[in-house]
């Protein structure tokens, strides 16, 4: 008989599943917690999870994302506690196999059961039935799912060969010591004036400055709708507005941070003091659930995606590309000759088919641009 | 045709008789139309607006009618989806076409 994993914080909501689940005839194993479901998901390899929303507090993204780092090929279906389509939509793109709206009944899992067991897509053939494409409908599909896989597997600009251009702008500052990439806006932080830039991507022109007086910004990212700034004091979430508004301050649990990013779920920094790299939490404390230890010289700047981590050496002028979930492991190595000539790169950034970094050097400060799309 | 149905692209979509939103994958897209995914019933004839990232970037509110309908074998709705808006088909093929220039 097929057993299928349960993750509900509440016991209405586990005996509910587990309810119409003993109706449809399949057998459960119930979970409370993200660590239980977890645990039992690596030693019962059950056929499919059915977590709900907000289960343990965590959102349903963590679940999905832990569960399916320790299982990959179980599907995951997200019970949601309210019917919204972008949630949904997010959740898929997060790992979700299904997502099913509230009220949880027999007719709403019993389709997203048998799919989720068969672990196949439809078994409709649509070649004849089908409505009538074009003659490229076919091989546009085919690239397309070569180039959206190609894309969720991170093939980023640092796949193999140089990147096609390469271009750099002087700064009208200094120390720049961290850049993020915000939806089509360039932020720079600047630690000697205590101020944020915001750039116009394609020609770097300034277009604002925002004065951080009692922070001084050493690192920078976007995620999650809001700015992330590494200070000297902590990290701060702070709301892309015109203020750039605090919402939020942390400690920072090690000695010198010197990277930040977001993949999409957790915040990760880079502690060249330390020798470690860390995964937050955003939680209200921003708790550090990992850490990795890293040789500190590795740790110069930091980005990410949903899948990489891509920091700086900062003696041997390489950035240097991890798995998420294997920090530790360097998978490949890109050598920066633009940095043997006496810059020291301060912060990383991107957004998929461009990279940006900045640079602080004798004659004041400087960014460069590596774009694979060849312009 | 089968696939595992997670490399299909998510999409959300707000349904013009009233009846609210639902979500699906799209199992294939071009730039007349795509095949979608959901267990939301619909009719044909129907319309929606569908919204969809394609290579990160996104599609929102493409104005779509539904062309054909059948239920698979696990009872999900496949649903053949055609654009009505020449503009946003437009758009479609540009960034189809952005991407098989990288792919």
């Amino acid at each position: 008989m097929a057993l299928i994993q349960i993750v509900a914080g509440g016991e209405k909501a586990r005996e509910r599943l587990a309810g119409i689940f003993k109706n449809l005839g399949i057998e459960t194993a119930p979970a409370s917690t993200l660590n239980d479901a977890v645990s039992l998901a690596e030693k019962l390899r059950p056929r499919a999870v059915f977590a709900a929303d907000e289960a343990d507090g965590a959102p349903a993204e963590v679940m999905v994302r832990e569960l399916l780092r320790v299982a990959p090929l179980v599907p995951v279906v997200v019970c949601m506690n309210t019917r919204d389509s972008s949630r949904a939509v997010e959740l898929m793109k997060a790992g979700a196999f299904d997502c099913v709206a509230p009220p949880w009944t027999e007719e709403a899992l019993r389709p997203v059961l048998r799919k989720a067991l068969r672990m196949s897509g439809t078994a409709m053939d649509l070649s004849g039935g089908g409505p009538s494409f074009s003659k490229t409908a076919p091989l546009v599909f085919l690239m397309l799912a070569v180039a959206v896989s190609a894309f969720l597997v991170g093939r980023f600009y640092l796949g193999p060969g140089k990147p096609k251009s390469v271009s750099s702008w002087e700064l009208p500052y200094s120390h720049p010591s961290g850049i993020a990439f915000d939806g089509g806006k360039l932020w720079i932080s600047d630690w000697y004036s205590q101020s944020l830039y915001l750039h116009e991507p394609e020609k770097m022109s300034v277009t604002k400055v925002v004065s951080l007086p009692a922070s001084v910004p050493v690192t920078l990212c976007a995620g999650g709708g809001n700015l992330w700034v590494g200070t000297s004091a902590g990290i701060e979430k702070r709301m892309p507005d015109s203020k750039l508004t605090v919402l939020a301050r942390y400690k920072f649990p090690g000695r010198e941070i010197s990277g930040i990013c977001h993949d999409g779920l957790y915040v990760w920094t880079a502690d060249a003091g330390e020798g470690k790299i860390r995964r937050h939490i955003t939680d209200n404390e921003l708790t550090a659930d990992r850490e990795y230890q890293v040789p500190p010289k590795e740790l110069s700047a930091m980005f990410c995606g949903p899948r990489f981590i891509w920091t700086v050496d900062g003696s041997s002028y390489e950035i240097l590309s991890r798995s998420v979930s294997d920090p530790q492991t360097i998978l490949s190595k890109k050598p920066l000759p633009e940095y043997r000539e006496g810059w020291k790169i301060s912060g990383l950034t991107g957004d998929g088919g461009r990279f940006w970094a900045v640079a602080e050097g004798k004659s004041g400060g400087r960014v460069f641009l590596y774009d694979s799309r060849g312009r | 045709m089968t696939r595992g149905a997670g490399e299909f692209i998510p999409a959300a979509f707000e349904l013009s008789d009233g009846r609210g939103a639902g979500w699906g994958r799209l199992l294939e897209i071009n730039p007349e139309g795509a095949v979608l995914l959901t267990r939301v019933p619909l009719s044909r004839g129907g319309g929606m607006d569908i919204s969809f990232e394609l290579d990160g970037q996104k599609i929102e509110n493409l104005r779509a009618a539904v062309r054909k309908t059948a239920v698979d074998a696990d009872g999900y709705l496949v649903c053949g989806l055609a654009f009505l808006d020449d503009g946003q088909k437009s758009g479609v093929r540009s960034r189809l076409l952005d991407i098989l220039r990288r792919a």
